[in-house]
Protein backbone atom coordinates (compact mmCIF):
# COMPACT_ATOMS: atom_id res chain seq x y z
CA UNK A 1 0.00 0.00 0.00
CA UNK A 2 2.86 2.36 0.74
CA UNK A 3 4.47 1.48 -2.58
CA UNK A 4 1.81 3.39 -4.45
CA UNK A 5 3.07 6.77 -3.31
CA UNK A 6 5.14 8.32 -6.03
CA UNK A 7 6.67 11.71 -6.10
CA UNK A 8 6.72 13.54 -9.39
CA UNK A 9 5.98 10.45 -11.45
CA UNK A 10 8.21 9.99 -14.45
CA UNK A 11 7.28 8.14 -17.65
CA UNK A 12 10.39 7.16 -19.63
CA UNK A 13 10.22 7.88 -23.32
CA UNK A 14 11.97 9.43 -26.28
CA UNK A 15 9.68 12.26 -27.32
CA UNK A 16 11.00 15.76 -28.13
CA UNK A 17 9.85 16.74 -24.65
CA UNK A 18 11.93 13.96 -23.09
CA UNK A 19 14.96 14.98 -25.10
CA UNK A 20 14.75 18.62 -24.11
CA UNK A 21 17.47 19.92 -21.84
CA UNK A 22 16.19 19.96 -18.23
CA UNK A 23 17.43 23.51 -17.69
CA UNK A 24 15.44 24.73 -20.67
CA UNK A 25 12.44 22.70 -19.63
CA UNK A 26 12.47 24.12 -16.09
CA UNK A 27 12.79 27.67 -17.38
CA UNK A 28 9.94 27.20 -19.86
CA UNK A 29 7.77 25.72 -17.12
CA UNK A 30 8.37 28.79 -14.98
CA UNK A 31 7.64 30.98 -17.99
CA UNK A 32 4.43 29.06 -18.61
CA UNK A 33 3.31 29.50 -14.99
CA UNK A 34 4.13 33.19 -14.79
CA UNK A 35 2.41 33.91 -18.09
CA UNK A 36 -0.66 32.09 -16.76
CA UNK A 37 -1.23 34.92 -14.27
CA UNK A 38 -1.34 37.52 -17.00
CA UNK A 39 -4.35 35.91 -18.64
CA UNK A 40 -7.55 37.78 -17.86
CA UNK A 41 -10.12 36.26 -20.19
CA UNK A 42 -11.21 32.95 -21.58
CA UNK A 43 -9.69 33.50 -25.02
CA UNK A 44 -6.31 33.38 -23.31
CA UNK A 45 -7.19 30.04 -21.80
CA UNK A 46 -8.31 28.81 -25.18
CA UNK A 47 -4.82 29.56 -26.47
CA UNK A 48 -3.32 27.83 -23.43
CA UNK A 49 -5.61 24.88 -24.08
CA UNK A 50 -4.45 24.59 -27.68
CA UNK A 51 -0.84 24.89 -26.58
CA UNK A 52 -1.32 22.22 -23.91
CA UNK A 53 -2.97 19.91 -26.44
CA UNK A 54 0.06 20.36 -28.70
CA UNK A 55 2.50 19.64 -25.88
CA UNK A 56 0.61 16.58 -24.72
CA UNK A 57 0.36 15.45 -28.33
CA UNK A 58 4.11 15.41 -28.85
CA UNK A 59 4.90 14.04 -25.37
CA UNK A 60 4.07 10.34 -26.01
CA UNK A 61 2.22 10.30 -22.70
CA UNK A 62 -1.31 9.02 -22.63
CA UNK A 63 -3.74 11.92 -21.86
CA UNK A 64 -5.49 9.68 -19.34
CA UNK A 65 -2.33 9.65 -17.22
CA UNK A 66 -2.08 13.40 -17.38
CA UNK A 67 -5.67 14.04 -16.35
CA UNK A 68 -5.34 11.51 -13.54
CA UNK A 69 -2.85 13.99 -12.11
CA UNK A 70 -5.68 16.48 -11.74
CA UNK A 71 -7.75 14.27 -9.49
CA UNK A 72 -5.95 15.19 -6.24
CA UNK A 73 -6.73 18.87 -6.76
CA UNK A 74 -10.41 18.26 -7.55
CA UNK A 75 -11.58 19.22 -4.04
CA UNK A 76 -9.34 22.25 -3.98
CA UNK A 77 -10.82 23.28 -7.32
CA UNK A 78 -14.40 22.91 -6.14
CA UNK A 79 -13.65 24.66 -2.85
CA UNK A 80 -11.98 27.70 -4.42
CA UNK A 81 -14.66 27.89 -7.09
CA UNK A 82 -17.42 27.93 -4.46
CA UNK A 83 -15.61 30.59 -2.42
CA UNK A 84 -15.25 32.71 -5.53
CA UNK A 85 -18.84 32.33 -6.62
CA UNK A 86 -20.33 33.20 -3.26
CA UNK A 87 -17.88 35.69 -1.82
CA UNK A 88 -17.00 37.85 -4.79
CA UNK A 89 -19.14 40.94 -4.49
CA UNK A 90 -20.92 42.27 -7.59
CA UNK A 91 -24.04 43.81 -9.04
CA UNK A 92 -25.41 40.94 -11.07
CA UNK A 93 -26.82 38.53 -8.55
CA UNK A 94 -27.87 35.24 -10.07
CA UNK A 95 -30.31 34.28 -7.31
CA UNK A 96 -30.82 34.92 -3.63
CA UNK A 97 -31.06 32.16 -1.09
CA UNK A 98 -31.10 33.22 2.57
CA UNK A 99 -27.78 35.11 2.87
CA UNK A 100 -26.10 33.50 -0.16
CA UNK A 101 -25.85 35.76 -3.15
CA UNK A 102 -23.89 34.14 -6.00
CA UNK A 103 -22.97 36.73 -8.64
CA UNK A 104 -22.10 36.51 -12.31
CA UNK A 105 -18.82 38.30 -11.53
CA UNK A 106 -18.11 35.59 -8.97
CA UNK A 107 -18.82 32.88 -11.47
CA UNK A 108 -16.48 34.55 -13.92
CA UNK A 109 -13.56 34.83 -11.50
CA UNK A 110 -14.24 31.28 -10.30
CA UNK A 111 -13.84 30.15 -13.88
CA UNK A 112 -10.59 32.08 -14.31
CA UNK A 113 -9.24 30.68 -11.07
CA UNK A 114 -10.18 27.13 -11.94
CA UNK A 115 -8.50 27.33 -15.32
CA UNK A 116 -5.38 28.81 -13.77
CA UNK A 117 -5.16 25.98 -11.26
CA UNK A 118 -5.74 23.34 -13.90
CA UNK A 119 -3.08 24.71 -16.22
CA UNK A 120 -0.69 25.20 -13.33
CA UNK A 121 -0.94 21.51 -12.44
CA UNK A 122 -0.91 20.35 -16.06
CA UNK A 123 2.14 22.45 -16.92
CA UNK A 124 4.21 21.40 -13.94
CA UNK A 125 3.22 17.75 -14.24
CA UNK A 126 4.36 17.77 -17.87
CA UNK A 127 7.78 18.69 -16.49
CA UNK A 128 7.92 15.82 -13.98
CA UNK A 129 6.28 13.33 -16.37
CA UNK A 130 8.97 13.81 -18.99
CA UNK A 131 12.05 14.42 -16.83
CA UNK A 132 13.60 11.77 -14.60
CA UNK A 133 14.19 12.98 -11.03
CA UNK A 134 17.94 12.69 -11.43
CA UNK A 135 17.98 14.80 -14.60
CA UNK A 136 15.64 17.26 -12.94
CA UNK A 137 17.95 17.77 -9.97
CA UNK A 138 20.82 18.06 -12.39
CA UNK A 139 18.99 20.86 -14.18
CA UNK A 140 18.15 22.59 -10.91
CA UNK A 141 21.78 22.37 -9.84
CA UNK A 142 22.92 24.05 -13.05
CA UNK A 143 20.29 26.75 -12.84
CA UNK A 144 21.26 27.51 -9.24
CA UNK A 145 24.97 27.55 -10.06
CA UNK A 146 25.17 31.31 -10.71
CA UNK A 147 23.79 31.90 -7.20
CA UNK A 148 26.51 29.81 -5.60
CA UNK A 149 28.74 32.87 -5.89
CA UNK A 150 26.54 34.63 -3.34
CA UNK A 151 26.70 31.63 -1.03
CA UNK A 152 23.84 29.41 -2.22
CA UNK A 153 25.02 25.80 -1.78
CA UNK A 154 23.75 24.74 -5.22
CA UNK A 155 25.63 21.44 -5.46
CA UNK A 156 24.77 20.41 -1.92
CA UNK A 157 21.07 21.15 -2.39
CA UNK A 158 20.98 19.10 -5.59
CA UNK A 159 22.90 16.25 -3.94
CA UNK A 160 20.51 16.22 -1.00
CA UNK A 161 17.54 16.16 -3.34
CA UNK A 162 18.87 13.29 -5.40
CA UNK A 163 19.78 11.26 -2.32
CA UNK A 164 16.32 11.91 -0.89
CA UNK A 165 14.80 10.66 -4.15
CA UNK A 166 17.11 7.65 -4.11
CA UNK A 167 16.09 6.67 -0.56
CA UNK A 168 12.33 7.17 -0.84
CA UNK A 169 11.67 3.59 -2.04
CA UNK A 170 14.17 2.16 0.46
CA UNK A 171 12.60 3.95 3.42
CA UNK A 172 9.08 3.10 2.27
CA UNK A 173 10.04 -0.54 2.06
CA UNK A 174 11.45 -0.32 5.55
CA UNK A 175 8.31 1.41 6.87
CA UNK A 176 6.26 -1.43 5.45
CA UNK A 177 8.54 -3.95 7.13
CA UNK A 178 8.45 -2.24 10.53
CA UNK A 179 4.68 -1.84 10.29
CA UNK A 180 4.29 -5.55 9.66
CA UNK A 181 6.66 -6.37 12.48
CA UNK A 182 4.74 -4.15 14.90
CA UNK A 183 1.41 -5.49 13.69
CA UNK A 184 2.68 -8.99 14.37
CA UNK A 185 3.37 -7.84 17.93
CA UNK A 186 -0.20 -6.61 18.27
CA UNK A 187 0.15 -2.98 17.23
CA UNK A 188 -2.95 -1.51 15.65
CA UNK A 189 -2.48 1.25 13.10
CA UNK A 190 -5.93 1.24 11.60
CA UNK A 191 -8.59 1.70 14.26
CA UNK A 192 -9.45 4.42 16.73
CA UNK A 193 -9.69 8.17 16.34
CA UNK A 194 -7.00 10.41 14.94
CA UNK A 195 -5.30 10.87 18.30
CA UNK A 196 -5.08 7.14 18.91
CA UNK A 197 -3.78 6.50 15.44
CA UNK A 198 -1.18 9.22 15.80
CA UNK A 199 -0.09 7.62 19.04
CA UNK A 200 0.15 4.24 17.33
CA UNK A 201 2.61 5.78 14.88
CA UNK A 202 5.22 6.39 17.59
CA UNK A 203 6.54 2.81 17.70
CA UNK A 204 6.73 3.02 13.92
CA UNK A 205 8.53 6.33 13.68
CA UNK A 206 11.18 5.76 16.32
CA UNK A 207 12.79 2.70 14.71
CA UNK A 208 12.39 4.37 11.34
CA UNK A 209 14.28 7.43 12.49
CA UNK A 210 17.02 5.43 14.17
CA UNK A 211 17.54 3.35 11.08
CA UNK A 212 17.49 6.43 8.82
CA UNK A 213 20.27 7.98 10.88
CA UNK A 214 22.27 4.77 10.74
CA UNK A 215 21.81 4.65 7.00
CA UNK A 216 22.89 8.27 6.68
CA UNK A 217 26.05 7.48 8.64
CA UNK A 218 26.93 4.50 6.49
CA UNK A 219 26.11 6.30 3.27
CA UNK A 220 28.28 9.25 4.23
CA UNK A 221 31.17 6.90 4.91
CA UNK A 222 30.65 5.02 1.63
CA UNK A 223 30.59 8.33 -0.24
CA UNK A 224 33.80 9.46 1.42
CA UNK A 225 35.41 6.15 0.50
CA UNK A 226 34.53 6.97 -3.09
CA UNK A 227 36.46 10.23 -2.86
CA UNK A 228 33.41 12.48 -2.53
CA UNK A 229 34.49 15.94 -1.47
CA UNK A 230 31.66 18.25 -2.47
CA UNK A 231 31.00 19.79 -5.84
CA UNK A 232 34.46 21.21 -6.32
CA UNK A 233 36.42 19.59 -9.14
CA UNK A 234 33.60 17.13 -9.75
CA UNK A 235 32.73 16.19 -13.33
CA UNK A 236 29.64 14.42 -14.61
CA UNK A 237 28.94 11.33 -16.67
CA UNK A 238 26.13 13.06 -18.52
CA UNK A 239 27.00 16.58 -19.53
CA UNK A 240 24.02 18.78 -20.27
CA UNK A 241 24.08 20.37 -23.68
CA UNK A 242 21.49 22.17 -25.76
CA UNK A 243 20.15 20.35 -28.80
CA UNK A 244 17.82 21.12 -31.70
CA UNK A 245 14.66 20.60 -29.65
CA UNK A 246 15.75 23.33 -27.28
CA UNK A 247 16.20 25.81 -30.11
CA UNK A 248 12.89 24.83 -31.71
CA UNK A 249 11.14 25.42 -28.40
CA UNK A 250 11.91 29.15 -28.50
CA UNK A 251 9.56 30.11 -31.36
CA UNK A 252 6.83 27.85 -29.95
CA UNK A 253 6.86 29.62 -26.61
CA UNK A 254 7.15 33.01 -28.28
CA UNK A 255 4.01 32.17 -30.21
CA UNK A 256 2.30 31.39 -26.89
CA UNK A 257 3.45 34.72 -25.48
CA UNK A 258 2.22 36.56 -28.56
CA UNK A 259 -1.15 34.84 -28.35
CA UNK A 260 -1.63 35.78 -24.71
CA UNK A 261 -0.61 39.39 -25.35
CA UNK A 262 -3.05 39.62 -28.24
CA UNK A 263 -5.92 38.30 -26.15
CA UNK A 264 -5.16 40.83 -23.45
CA UNK A 265 -5.00 43.76 -25.79
CA UNK A 266 -7.82 43.04 -28.20
CA UNK A 267 -10.35 40.81 -26.47
CA UNK B 1 50.80 -2.59 -1.46
CA UNK B 2 49.53 -1.99 2.07
CA UNK B 3 51.77 -1.96 5.11
CA UNK B 4 50.46 -1.70 8.65
CA UNK B 5 53.13 -0.93 11.21
CA UNK B 6 52.27 -1.53 14.82
CA UNK B 7 48.91 0.18 14.42
CA UNK B 8 46.36 0.57 17.19
CA UNK B 9 42.97 2.18 17.17
CA UNK B 10 41.05 3.31 20.22
CA UNK B 11 37.47 4.55 19.72
CA UNK B 12 37.34 7.96 21.39
CA UNK B 13 33.67 7.52 22.40
CA UNK B 14 34.18 4.29 24.31
CA UNK B 15 37.93 4.25 24.95
CA UNK B 16 37.84 0.70 23.65
CA UNK B 17 40.97 -0.50 21.86
CA UNK B 18 39.45 -2.19 18.81
CA UNK B 19 42.83 -2.77 17.13
CA UNK B 20 46.00 -3.27 19.16
CA UNK B 21 49.51 -3.23 17.77
CA UNK B 22 48.80 -4.89 14.45
CA UNK B 23 51.62 -5.55 11.98
CA UNK B 24 50.55 -6.68 8.56
CA UNK B 25 51.76 -6.44 4.99
CA UNK B 26 49.48 -7.10 2.05
CA UNK B 27 51.22 -7.86 -1.25
CA UNK B 28 50.06 -6.73 -4.64
CA UNK B 29 47.63 -9.15 -6.27
CA UNK B 30 47.09 -11.11 -3.09
CA UNK B 31 43.70 -12.37 -1.86
CA UNK B 32 43.62 -12.04 1.91
CA UNK B 33 40.73 -13.05 4.15
CA UNK B 34 40.25 -11.67 7.63
CA UNK B 35 38.33 -13.92 10.02
CA UNK B 36 37.23 -13.20 13.55
CA UNK B 37 34.11 -13.29 15.70
CA UNK B 38 31.79 -10.31 16.20
CA UNK B 39 33.54 -7.34 17.75
CA UNK B 40 37.04 -8.71 17.19
CA UNK B 41 38.02 -5.54 15.33
CA UNK B 42 37.82 -6.62 11.70
CA UNK B 43 35.81 -3.66 10.47
CA UNK B 44 37.99 -1.25 12.39
CA UNK B 45 41.08 -2.79 10.82
CA UNK B 46 39.48 -2.46 7.37
CA UNK B 47 38.71 1.20 7.95
CA UNK B 48 42.35 1.81 8.79
CA UNK B 49 43.32 0.57 5.33
CA UNK B 50 42.02 3.56 3.39
CA UNK B 51 42.19 6.30 5.96
CA UNK B 52 38.53 6.33 7.01
CA UNK B 53 40.00 5.91 10.48
CA UNK B 54 43.49 6.99 11.35
CA UNK B 55 45.50 4.80 13.72
CA UNK B 56 45.79 6.34 17.19
CA UNK B 57 49.23 4.71 17.35
CA UNK B 58 51.47 3.32 14.63
CA UNK B 59 51.29 3.89 10.89
CA UNK B 60 49.46 2.62 7.85
CA UNK B 61 51.03 2.96 4.40
CA UNK B 62 49.29 2.45 1.06
CA UNK B 63 51.77 2.29 -1.83
CA UNK B 64 54.22 3.93 0.56
CA UNK B 65 51.84 6.82 1.25
CA UNK B 66 51.04 7.53 4.87
CA UNK B 67 47.26 7.54 5.49
CA UNK B 68 47.70 10.13 8.23
CA UNK B 69 48.76 12.84 5.78
CA UNK B 70 45.92 15.02 4.53
CA UNK B 71 47.25 15.32 0.96
CA UNK B 72 47.44 11.53 0.54
CA UNK B 73 43.82 10.88 1.37
CA UNK B 74 42.31 11.07 -2.15
CA UNK B 75 45.14 9.18 -3.89
CA UNK B 76 44.79 6.48 -1.23
CA UNK B 77 41.01 6.24 -1.48
CA UNK B 78 41.15 5.94 -5.25
CA UNK B 79 43.63 3.07 -4.86
CA UNK B 80 41.93 1.24 -2.02
CA UNK B 81 38.20 0.88 -2.60
CA UNK B 82 35.81 -0.23 0.11
CA UNK B 83 32.63 -2.28 -0.21
CA UNK B 84 30.35 -2.49 2.82
CA UNK B 85 27.88 -5.01 4.14
CA UNK B 86 24.60 -3.31 3.30
CA UNK B 87 24.33 -2.61 -0.44
CA UNK B 88 21.37 -0.27 0.12
CA UNK B 89 23.44 2.13 2.14
CA UNK B 90 26.24 2.58 -0.37
CA UNK B 91 24.30 3.16 -3.58
CA UNK B 92 23.97 6.88 -4.15
CA UNK B 93 22.10 7.32 -7.41
CA UNK B 94 18.73 6.28 -8.81
CA UNK B 95 20.17 4.71 -11.96
CA UNK B 96 22.75 1.91 -11.93
CA UNK B 97 25.18 3.59 -14.35
CA UNK B 98 24.91 6.92 -12.55
CA UNK B 99 25.87 5.21 -9.34
CA UNK B 100 28.87 3.49 -10.88
CA UNK B 101 29.89 6.88 -12.28
CA UNK B 102 29.85 8.50 -8.84
CA UNK B 103 33.46 7.63 -7.95
CA UNK B 104 35.03 8.63 -11.30
CA UNK B 105 32.97 11.84 -11.21
CA UNK B 106 34.48 12.67 -7.85
CA UNK B 107 37.93 12.11 -9.34
CA UNK B 108 37.15 14.86 -11.85
CA UNK B 109 37.66 12.74 -14.97
CA UNK B 110 36.39 13.89 -18.39
CA UNK B 111 32.97 12.46 -19.25
CA UNK B 112 34.19 10.24 -22.13
CA UNK B 113 36.58 8.51 -19.78
CA UNK B 114 33.87 8.16 -17.13
CA UNK B 115 31.67 6.54 -19.77
CA UNK B 116 34.39 4.04 -20.70
CA UNK B 117 35.15 3.19 -17.10
CA UNK B 118 31.49 2.78 -16.19
CA UNK B 119 30.89 0.41 -19.11
CA UNK B 120 34.04 -1.59 -18.37
CA UNK B 121 33.22 -1.83 -14.66
CA UNK B 122 29.65 -2.95 -15.32
CA UNK B 123 30.90 -5.59 -17.74
CA UNK B 124 33.47 -6.79 -15.22
CA UNK B 125 30.75 -7.52 -12.67
CA UNK B 126 28.38 -8.79 -15.37
CA UNK B 127 25.78 -6.08 -14.77
CA UNK B 128 26.05 -4.22 -18.08
CA UNK B 129 22.55 -5.27 -19.14
CA UNK B 130 21.16 -3.55 -16.06
CA UNK B 131 22.89 -0.21 -16.55
CA UNK B 132 19.65 1.75 -16.94
CA UNK B 133 17.80 0.03 -14.11
CA UNK B 134 16.80 1.50 -10.78
CA UNK B 135 18.99 -0.01 -8.04
CA UNK B 136 16.16 -0.56 -5.58
CA UNK B 137 14.55 -3.03 -7.97
CA UNK B 138 17.63 -5.28 -8.13
CA UNK B 139 18.29 -8.34 -5.99
CA UNK B 140 20.73 -8.15 -3.08
CA UNK B 141 23.51 -9.90 -5.01
CA UNK B 142 23.00 -7.61 -7.99
CA UNK B 143 23.05 -4.51 -5.79
CA UNK B 144 26.27 -5.65 -4.18
CA UNK B 145 27.79 -6.22 -7.64
CA UNK B 146 26.76 -2.69 -8.60
CA UNK B 147 28.50 -1.45 -5.47
CA UNK B 148 31.63 -3.38 -6.50
CA UNK B 149 31.38 -1.91 -10.02
CA UNK B 150 31.21 1.55 -8.43
CA UNK B 151 34.52 0.80 -6.75
CA UNK B 152 36.35 -0.75 -9.70
CA UNK B 153 35.30 2.15 -11.94
CA UNK B 154 37.81 4.14 -9.90
CA UNK B 155 40.46 1.62 -11.03
CA UNK B 156 41.73 0.78 -7.56
CA UNK B 157 44.61 -1.60 -7.11
CA UNK B 158 42.99 -3.01 -3.99
CA UNK B 159 39.40 -3.68 -2.88
CA UNK B 160 38.47 -4.14 0.76
CA UNK B 161 35.15 -5.93 1.23
CA UNK B 162 33.61 -5.83 4.70
CA UNK B 163 31.25 -8.81 4.93
CA UNK B 164 29.86 -8.17 1.44
CA UNK B 165 27.81 -11.36 1.49
CA UNK B 166 26.42 -11.20 5.03
CA UNK B 167 23.00 -9.94 3.92
CA UNK B 168 22.68 -12.13 0.84
CA UNK B 169 21.07 -15.47 0.09
CA UNK B 170 23.27 -18.36 -1.17
CA UNK B 171 22.72 -17.40 -4.83
CA UNK B 172 23.66 -13.77 -4.22
CA UNK B 173 26.65 -14.88 -2.15
CA UNK B 174 27.93 -17.04 -4.98
CA UNK B 175 27.46 -14.25 -7.53
CA UNK B 176 29.44 -11.84 -5.40
CA UNK B 177 32.20 -14.33 -4.58
CA UNK B 178 32.58 -15.35 -8.24
CA UNK B 179 32.91 -11.69 -9.16
CA UNK B 180 35.49 -11.04 -6.47
CA UNK B 181 37.50 -14.09 -7.47
CA UNK B 182 37.45 -13.12 -11.12
CA UNK B 183 38.61 -9.58 -10.33
CA UNK B 184 41.45 -11.01 -8.29
CA UNK B 185 42.52 -13.64 -10.85
CA UNK B 186 41.95 -11.78 -14.09
CA UNK B 187 42.31 -8.10 -13.30
CA UNK B 188 44.95 -8.75 -10.66
CA UNK B 189 43.23 -6.57 -8.11
CA UNK B 190 44.36 -7.10 -4.54
CA UNK B 191 41.44 -8.29 -2.42
CA UNK B 192 40.99 -8.00 1.33
CA UNK B 193 37.85 -9.89 2.30
CA UNK B 194 36.25 -9.81 5.71
CA UNK B 195 33.86 -12.68 6.21
CA UNK B 196 32.19 -15.10 8.55
CA UNK B 197 31.92 -17.85 5.97
CA UNK B 198 34.64 -20.51 6.03
CA UNK B 199 33.93 -21.56 2.44
CA UNK B 200 34.79 -18.02 1.34
CA UNK B 201 37.97 -17.95 3.40
CA UNK B 202 39.01 -21.24 1.79
CA UNK B 203 39.20 -19.52 -1.61
CA UNK B 204 41.85 -17.02 -0.57
CA UNK B 205 45.65 -17.03 -0.66
CA UNK B 206 46.11 -16.10 2.97
CA UNK B 207 43.88 -16.11 6.04
CA UNK B 208 44.29 -13.80 9.01
CA UNK B 209 42.48 -14.47 12.27
CA UNK B 210 41.75 -11.59 14.61
CA UNK B 211 40.74 -11.78 18.24
CA UNK B 212 40.22 -8.83 20.51
CA UNK B 213 42.12 -6.44 18.24
CA UNK B 214 45.15 -8.73 17.81
CA UNK B 215 46.16 -10.93 14.91
CA UNK B 216 46.38 -14.37 16.47
CA UNK B 217 46.99 -16.51 13.43
CA UNK B 218 48.03 -16.17 9.83
CA UNK B 219 48.77 -18.55 6.95
CA UNK B 220 47.30 -20.39 4.00
CA UNK B 221 43.64 -21.39 4.38
CA UNK B 222 44.57 -25.05 4.86
CA UNK B 223 47.11 -24.21 7.57
CA UNK B 224 44.85 -21.88 9.50
CA UNK B 225 41.49 -23.53 9.11
CA UNK B 226 42.62 -27.00 10.20
CA UNK B 227 43.94 -25.90 13.60
CA UNK B 228 40.91 -26.72 15.61
CA UNK B 229 42.09 -25.51 19.03
CA UNK B 230 43.25 -22.17 17.74
CA UNK B 231 40.00 -21.59 15.87
CA UNK B 232 38.05 -22.49 18.97
CA UNK B 233 40.04 -19.96 20.93
CA UNK B 234 39.09 -17.32 18.36
CA UNK B 235 35.48 -18.53 18.72
CA UNK B 236 35.26 -19.66 15.12
CA UNK B 237 33.99 -22.92 13.67
CA UNK B 238 36.11 -25.24 11.57
CA UNK B 239 34.94 -25.71 7.99
CA UNK B 240 32.35 -28.49 7.79
CA UNK B 241 34.62 -30.76 5.73
CA UNK B 242 37.46 -30.48 8.26
CA UNK B 243 35.12 -31.11 11.16
CA UNK B 244 33.75 -34.22 9.51
CA UNK B 245 37.24 -35.57 8.77
CA UNK B 246 38.41 -34.89 12.31
CA UNK B 247 35.43 -36.74 13.73
CA UNK B 248 36.07 -39.63 11.37
CA UNK B 249 39.75 -39.69 12.32
CA UNK B 250 38.82 -39.71 16.00
CA UNK B 251 36.55 -42.66 15.31
CA UNK B 252 39.55 -44.45 13.87
CA UNK B 253 39.24 -43.94 10.14
CA UNK B 254 42.57 -43.29 8.39
CA UNK B 255 41.69 -39.95 6.77
CA UNK B 256 43.73 -36.82 6.20
CA UNK B 257 42.40 -34.06 8.46
CA UNK B 258 44.36 -31.22 6.85
CA UNK B 259 41.66 -30.64 4.27
CA UNK B 260 39.20 -27.77 3.97
CA UNK B 261 37.28 -28.19 0.75
CA UNK B 262 34.45 -30.59 0.09
CA UNK B 263 35.87 -32.28 -2.99
CA UNK B 264 39.19 -33.16 -1.36
CA UNK B 265 37.23 -34.36 1.65
CA UNK B 266 35.18 -36.73 -0.52
CA UNK B 267 38.37 -38.06 -2.16
CA UNK B 268 40.01 -38.57 1.19
CA UNK B 269 37.05 -40.53 2.53
CA UNK B 270 36.86 -42.60 -0.68
CA UNK B 271 40.52 -43.59 -0.51
CA UNK B 272 40.13 -44.38 3.18
CA UNK B 273 37.14 -46.59 2.41
CA UNK B 274 38.99 -48.19 -0.49
CA UNK B 275 41.88 -49.06 1.82
CA UNK B 276 39.70 -50.71 4.40
N1 LIG C 1 31.86 3.70 16.39
C1 LIG C 1 32.29 3.01 17.45
N2 LIG C 1 32.43 3.60 18.64
C2 LIG C 1 32.87 2.93 19.72
N3 LIG C 1 33.21 1.64 19.71
C3 LIG C 1 33.10 0.96 18.56
C4 LIG C 1 32.63 1.62 17.37
N4 LIG C 1 32.63 0.72 16.37
C5 LIG C 1 33.06 -0.44 16.90
N5 LIG C 1 33.37 -0.30 18.21
C6 LIG C 1 33.89 -1.35 19.09
O1 LIG C 1 35.09 -1.81 18.56
C7 LIG C 1 35.18 -3.23 18.65
C8 LIG C 1 35.49 -3.81 17.30
O2 LIG C 1 34.44 -3.50 16.41
P1 LIG C 1 34.45 -3.91 14.89
O3 LIG C 1 33.24 -3.29 14.27
O4 LIG C 1 35.75 -3.60 14.30
O5 LIG C 1 34.25 -5.48 14.98
P2 LIG C 1 34.04 -6.54 13.84
O6 LIG C 1 35.07 -7.56 13.98
O7 LIG C 1 33.91 -5.87 12.53
O8 LIG C 1 32.65 -7.17 14.23
P3 LIG C 1 31.47 -7.70 13.30
O9 LIG C 1 31.80 -9.10 12.96
O10 LIG C 1 30.27 -7.63 14.20
O11 LIG C 1 31.35 -6.80 12.13
C9 LIG C 1 33.86 -3.70 19.22
O12 LIG C 1 34.07 -4.05 20.57
C10 LIG C 1 32.94 -2.51 19.13
O13 LIG C 1 32.12 -2.46 20.25
MG1 LIG D 1 32.30 -5.57 11.06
Amino acid sequence: MLRDITLGQFFPGNSPLHRMDPRVKILWTLFFIVLLFFINNFWGFLIYGLFMAFVIGISDIRPRMIFAGLRPILYLLIFTALLNIFLTGGENVIFKLWFLKPTWEGLYSAGIMAFRLIFLVLGSSMLTFTTSPIVLTDGIEHLMMPFSKIGLPAHEIAMMMSIAIRFIPTILEETDKIMKAQTARGADFESGNILRRAKAMVPLLIPLFISAFRRADELAMAMECRCYHGGKGRTRLHVLHLSQVDYYSVPVFMLLLLGVILTRVFL
Amino acid sequence: MIRIENASYIYPESGHAAVCGVNLTIQKGEFVTILGHNGSGKSTLAKLLNGVLLPTEGKVFVCDMDTALEENIFPIRSRVGMVFQNPDNQIVATVVEEDVAFGPENLGLPSEEIRERVDAALRAVDMYAYRKHAPHLLSGGQKQRVAIAGIIAMKPSCIVLDEPTAMLDPVGRKEVMDTVLRLNREEEITVVLITHFMQEAALSDRVIVTENGHIIDEGTPTEVLTKREKLQKARLDSPLATELLENLAEAGMPVDTKIIDVEACVNSICTALGKE
